[in-house]
C-alpha cells in the first residue's frame, strides 16, 4: 500500500464514526537475520515532475505528512505545502518518494475515532466491514 | 491497446471471474477513447471490482507510454485483489490494490480522473447477491441486475474529478436508458459509446462526464 492510497482511504462508513480520517498506520516488524525491521518496501520509481505537480492538489497534505512521519519516512518533507511547488524540482522529488516509492507491506490502518483496525497483508489493506459495523 | 497476459489457475477460477466478452468490450471502448484519454493526461485512475485485473492493467499499459498515472484497483474478494496485483506485475505496470466493498472506504474529494466499473450486472434474486460463495459477488446483480451498481452511482460525482470520466458496463436488462436518466439527476451527462451482442447478452458501455 502506497501512501498515496492511504491518502484516499477513510473509515467514515463505520457506524458512529463522523470523519474517520486520516487513518493511523501501524507498521509490523519482520525479522531480517537477527534484526527487527519495519515491514516497508522502498523501491525506485521513475520520477516525472509534471505528474507529481498535478497530483499534489488532489492530496490532503497534512495526512500525507503525518503518514510519512509515522512510518519514519518523512525525511525533509515540510509539514506545510510550499508555495510554487510546481517549479521546485527538489521538493517534487521528495513528494515523489513518499507518495510512490514507499510501500507498507504488513501492518494495520487504524480508525482515528473507534480504533478499529484494518489489517494490511502483503501490501493489500483489508477495508471490509462486518454487517453490524455499518 | 495490448491485451494483458492474465494467468488464472483452475483454483483461481473457483473464486475469480475469468476475463470474458464484457471485459474485452470495456477494453475496446477504452482503446477507442485512447487519444482523448492521452490528451486529458489522467493522473489518478480507479477500477471498482477489478477481478482478474485485466481492464485496469490494459489501461495502465496503454497510458504508461504517454504519461505517468497512479492506478488503484478495488475488489471485495481477496483472491481477486491478489490476482489483480499479479496481473499488473506480470505486465510490468504498477497498480495499488485495496480490498473493499464497492467505494465504502474511499474518501470524497473529486480526485479520480478516470473511474471504470464492470459491475455484477446479471439479473438475479436479491438473495443471490449475499450468497456465501464469493464468485456470486462477481456477477449477481439482484433486481434488474442494478442492485449493486446502484449503490455506486450517487458516489461517482463525489469521487470523480471535475473533468473526469466514468466508464460503466451494463446489459440490456439493466435498462441503459434508465441509468442515463439516473445520472442526469446527479448532474452528469452520459452516452452509449459501444455495444455488442453476444450469446444471451446485449452489452453496452456507458460513458459519463460531469455537467460543467
Amino acid at each position: 500500500m502506497k501512501l498515496l492510497t492511504h491518502n484516499m482511504l477513510t473509515s467514515k462508513c463505520l457506524k458512529g464514526v463522523t470523519v474517520g480520517y486520516p487513518l493511523g498506520i501501524v507498521v509490523s516488524f519482520r525479522s531480517v537475520y537477527n534484526f527487527k525491521a519495519k515491514d516497508i518496501k522502498v523501491s525506485e520509481v521513475d520520477f516525472n515532475s509534471e505528474f507529481i505537480a498535478r497530483i499534489i492538489p488532489k492530496l490532503d497534505w497534512a495526512t500525507l505528512w503525518k503518514a510519512a512521519e509515522s512510518i519514519g519516512h518523512v525525511g525533509e518533507l515540510p509539514q506545510t505545502l510550499i508555495q510554487d511547488f510546481e517549479t521546485n524540482e527538489e521538493f517534487l522529488k521528495k513528494v515523489h518518494h513518499v507518495l510512490l516509492e514507499v510501500e507498507v507491506i504488513n501492518g494495520d490502518l487504524l480508525c482515528p475515532e473507534s480504533g478499529r483496525k484494518f489489517p494490511i497483508n502483503d501490501g493489500i489493506p483489508n477495508m471490509l466491514l462486518n454487517e453490524d459495523e455499518v | 491497446m495490448n491485451t494483458p497476459i492474465v494467468k488464472l489457475l483452475d483454483k483461481d477460477l473457483e473464486s475469480v471471474y475469468e476475463p470474458s466478452e464484457d471485459s474485452f468490450l470495456l477494453i475496446d471502448a477504452l482503446e477507442a477513447d485512447l487519444e482523448v484519454l492521452k490528451a486529458m493526461k489522467p493522473v489518478m485512475c480507479l477500477e471498482i471490482g477489478s477481478g482478474s485485473g485485466i481492464v485496469i492493467t490494459a489501461l495502465a499499459m496503454a497510458l504508461k507510454k504517454h504519461c505517468q498515472c497512479y492506478h488503484l484497483a478495488i475488489d471485495i474478494n481477496l483472491d481477486a485483489c491478489k490476482i489483480s496485483k499479479k496481473t499488473a506485475a506480470e505486465n510490468l505496470v504498477d497498480i495499488d490494490i485495496a480490498q473493499m466493498d464497492l467505494l465504502n472506504c474511499i474518501r470524497t474529494g473529486n480526485v479520480f480522473d478516470l473511474v471504470v466499473f464492470n459491475p455484477p450486472y446479471v439479473v438475479t434474486t436479491d438473495d443471490e447477491i449475499s450468497n456465501k460463495q464469493i464468485l456470486f459477488k462477481a456477477w449477481a446483480g439482484g433486481t434488474n441486475g442494478r442492485k449493486v451498481m446502484e449503490r455506486v452511482f450517487p458516489k461517482i460525482p463525489h469521487i470523480l474529478s471535475n473533468t473526469g470520466t466514468f466508464y460503466l458496463l451494463v446489459i440490456e436488462a439493466n435498462d441503459p436508458e434508465y441509468i442515463l436518466r439516473v445520472f442526469t439527476d446527479l448532474n452528469m451527462v452520459g452516452e452509449i459509446i459501444a455495444e455488442r451482442k453476444i450469446r444471451g447478452e446485449h452489452l453496452y458501455i456507458l460513458r459519463f462526464k460531469k455537467i460543467k
